[in-house]
């Protein structure tokens, strides 16, 4: 019986505090703000082929927020994005279609929660990527932002061909492998791009203290695979061995 | 035990009821003050002012509304004001046409409109005309016929000084002397800024002080008459963000000055319709918004917008109108108080139009120091930012129409009649289909109904031609294509829309704008200073405990002058403090 006193005291006051907190949100709503979200901008994305879901940087739609290059933030959407095609993807709430975001719009997007990880955003950059090709503005991650910095440019090569059978129709399907490329930039605007992170890439960054990044390369062993807190290591060592 | 527990959870729902009453309380309504240099104008003089906002931090509105009108309610002014830190100055000319009169300044920010008119500021200001050589009005004998007062006018200041210091070692002046006075807060927290305003004119015989931003704040001179909001209104917005446009569509046609009704059947019971708001440009813009079951809808406007011409209109065909709301619409009219009907109005206002008219003679008006524009971050709500394919028709042979310009030019689009009307459609190149709709028409920047409005524009006409032909989105709407095209002459302006279509000017804020200080020349010793306005210096910021000197120089005109600061602190606190200073001759 007193557990039953107790308990109804209890639903009460919870009851009490709602309504009169409603209350205040109720009034504040009256003259709350419409809506101010700005807008994006793409095209519905309906490719012939289907994109192979590994080329995906996010193989599940993520929250984030997109940074407009006129200075305004769309925040909160489901964003995913491809590093075979280099483009953001948009799924929009209304009619789930996917809209691949216009790339002139955006200058950088944010992941909320990547696999628990909140800091992962990428950022529009001009890169020349060969001597022929004009140079031309992809997304890359940014793992070290300073006077020098790091972008990770998540690009895919093709590793093998394989044939399969859709519909009993035979077609050669593509086996993607991904090749991240390394965009060291300086804050004069000097960059260096390379595939590999290994001594004899790294020597043209300063020819000068090829010692100093040998020393480095063999304190510092990456485990197979190359994680952040390497990558942001070495950015931070070559920062202080590189005049510009 | 048990009368342990019970007390317990008795103080725990007080705790639980405080606390909710509390938040519900804690929203605090906005209210104004405005702080003006003078009380008496003459014609062709402009009005100084500091606008302070109080409300709930972080929540206030960035735009008031200032409204100068006259007895018939005519408005004579009505503009926006940007505020920032609480606070905004400026000033409105006050035109050589204007007759003599007594005129009503009301300012307001939108989310007060929804308190009603009686939570607006209020204020009685005089004009004189110049070449009014009587001032019947003013004249002591005709002082019998007029109304009461306005509400909150006869107020009697209770709140003298508050949270201010200053130190003026006298009271009484020589002419032409220079004056030094201090200000410093008192009974502040740390790590507090306050805003002030200063003003010092003279006084006009008979008339009370006006209410101090305290008594304003603290809701002294509120009146007790409740007015009630108008009834089946849109509700207003906080304009928090930016400024906000609202209105309704009226599913039933209305005349009326903003009203454009359309011509269109209802093609289906919609009530929920799209709002399209654009202007003319180079780039295709627009920014959208649905109405709500009611008809009502409200949009955040973008920067770009501001000050340019508007063309909003229904995405959809309706036999509907579009109404937007104005706000500067009052509803309750203006009477003048007698506040100004006493004795001494006349002679003052004599010699201050005598005083006017020695300095237009000397060209000794003090000039308007253009302060700080204020701008914002300018993000063009555009539609597109790369096109397929762009065509400068002047790089081909003349073509007559549009039907010929799509057929030579355009590929992907393809113009046919059907009966009387010509449809537009468009093969998406990129997938090889052809779009199930008549594609996003754009002329001038600015989206319009079909391909019937631009049919007979020719290659002469026309300067360039945008087109995507593939499915698109802009926020949550498809676009089955786009076509946009720009016109020489602005061909926008020639065209008749099918959905109902207002066309608005989009409010822009006033600069902040304050009089030059005034420093006397003693080399012309021949040009009288005849000054009524000593000072007015509309922002003062003090940090902290700071204390600051302010100086002004006394002019040749004896009398009593009224020192008036006015302001607030960063954390919503009034702070004023007014006195009474004498110029008076040196030989006195």
């Amino acid at each position: 019986m007193k557990i039953k006193i107790v308990l109804a005291f209890a639903v009460l006051q919870i009851l009490t505090f709602q309504l009169l907190s409603g209350q205040r949100n109720a009034t504040s709503e009256n003259c709350g703000l419409p809506d101010s979200e700005p807008y994006l901008t793409g095209e519905l994305f309906t490719p012939a082929l289907p994109v192979d879901p590994t080329t995906y940087f996010n193989s599940e739609w993520l929250s984030g927020d997109i940074y407009l290059s006129n200075g305004e933030v769309v925040r909160s959407k489901l964003i995913k994005y491809n590093g075979l095609l280099d483009e953001l993807f948009w799924q929009e709430p209304k009619s789930k279609n996917i809209i691949k975001l216009d790339k002139e719009a955006i200058l950088q997007f944010h992941f909320l929660n990547f696999k628990g990880d909140t800091s992962v955003y990428f950022r529009k950059i001009k890169v020349k990527q060969n001597i022929i090709a004009d140079s031309s503005e992809v997304f890359g991650e940014v793992i070290y932002n300073g006077r020098l910095s790091l972008f990770v440019l998540h690009t895919f090569i093709i590793e093998r061909r394989e044939l399969v059978y859709m519909n009993g129709i035979p077609y050669q399907k593509d086996i993607y492998a991904e090749e991240p490329i390394y965009f060291f930039s300086w804050t004069n605007n000097k960059t260096f791009i390379t595939k590999l992170l290994n001594r004899n890439s790294l020597y043209p960054i300063s020819p000068a203290n090829k010692d100093k990044i040998n020393i480095f390369l063999k304190a510092n062993k990456p485990l197979k695979f190359i994680n952040n807190s390497y990558l942001i290591r070495l950015t931070q060592f070559l920062s202080t061995i590189v005049d510009q | 035990m048990k009368a342990l527990l019970y007390i317990l959870l008795i103080l725990l729902n007080c705790f639980c009821l405080c606390n909710a009453q509390y938040k519900n309380l804690s929203a605090i309504p906005e209210s104004i003050y405005l702080h003006t240099d003078r009380r008496v104008y003459i014609a062709g003089d402009n009005l100084f002012y500091t606008l302070y906002l109080k409300g709930n931090p972080g929540q206030m509105s960035k735009y008031a509304y200032l409204v100068l009108r006259d007895r018939h309610n005519s408005l004579i002014t009505q503009v926006r004001v940007d505020i920032r830190n609480q606070m905004a100055f400026g000033s409105i000319y006050l035109s050589d046409t204007l007759h003599s009169d007594i005129y009503q300044i009301v300012s307001y920010t939108n989310c007060m409109r929804n308190e009603g008119e009686y939570s607006f500021f209020i204020k009685e200001v005089v004009i004189a005309n110049r070449f009014d050589k009587k001032l019947e009005l003013f004249d002591s004998t005709s002082f019998n016929g007029l109304s009461t007062m306005s509400p909150g006018q006869y107020s009697v200041d209770e709140i003298k000084n508050e949270n201010l210091i200053v130190h003026l070692d006298k009271q009484f002046f020589n002419t032409k002397e220079k004056v030094t006075f201090s200000i410093e807060t008192k009974d502040i927290p740390g790590d507090t800024i306050s805003r002030l305003s200063v003003s010092i004119s003279e006084i006009v015989p008979g008339i009370p002080d006006e209410p101090s931003i305290s008594s304003c704040f603290n809701n002294v001179a509120k009146p007790s008459i409740t007015i009630e909001p108008r009834q089946n209104r849109c509700i207003y917005h906080s304009e928090i963000e930016g400024p906000v446009i609202e209105g309704r569509v009226l599913t039933m046609p209305q005349s009326g000055n903003q009203s454009v009704t359309g011509t269109m059947d209802i093609e289906n019971d919609i009530n929920n319709y799209t709002i399209l708001v654009s202007t003319p440009d180079s780039i295709a813009n627009m920014q959208y918004t649905t109405a709500d079951s009611l008809g009502s809808f409200a949009i955040l406007l973008n920067h770009y917008y501001e000050g340019k011409e508007l063309i909003i209109r229904l995405k959809e065909s309706a036999k509907a109108s579009i109404e937007l709301d104005n706000k500067f619409e009052l509803f309750q009219p203006f009477t003048p108080s007698e506040l100004f009907i006493i004795p001494g109005i006349r002679s003052y206002m004599v010699r201050s139009r005598n005083i006017s008219e020695v300095q237009r003679y000397y060209n000794e008006k003090s000039e308007i120091d253009t302060g700080k524009i204020v701008d914002h971050v300018l993000a063009i709500p555009r539609i597109y930012y790369k096109s397929f394919y762009k065509v400068f028709p002047a790089d081909y042979l003349p073509l007559t129409d549009f039907v010929e310009i799509a057929r030579e030019l355009l590929p992907s689009l393809k113009v046919r009649k059907s009966t009387d009307n010509y449809i537009l459609s468009c093969t998406d190149t990129r997938n090889r289909g052809l779009l199930n709709k008549e594609p996003a028409i754009f002329l001038d920047g600015v989206p319009i109904d079909d391909v019937n409005q631009i049919i007979n524009l020719g290659t002469n006409q026309i300067m360039r031609i945008d087109v995507l032909p593939v499915n698109r989105y802009y926020g949550e709407m498809l676009l089955p294509g786009i076509l946009a095209i720009f016109s020489k002459n602005l061909e926008i302006n020639n065209i008749q829309f099918r959905t109902p279509t207002i066309r608005f000017q989009a409010f822009s804020s006033l600069n902040n704008t304050k009089p030059e200080h005034y420093i006397p020349d003693y080399s012309n010793k021949h040009i009288p200073d005849v000054r009524q306005l000593l000072l007015w210096d509309p922002e003062i910021i003090l940090h902290n405990t700071e204390k600051r000197q302010i100086e002004f120089y006394t002019s040749d005109l004896q009398g009593d002058y009224r020192i008036s600061i006015q302001g607030i602190t960063s954390n919503g606190l009034p702070l004023n403090w007014s006195a009474i200073i004498t110029v008076q001759s040196k030989s006195n």
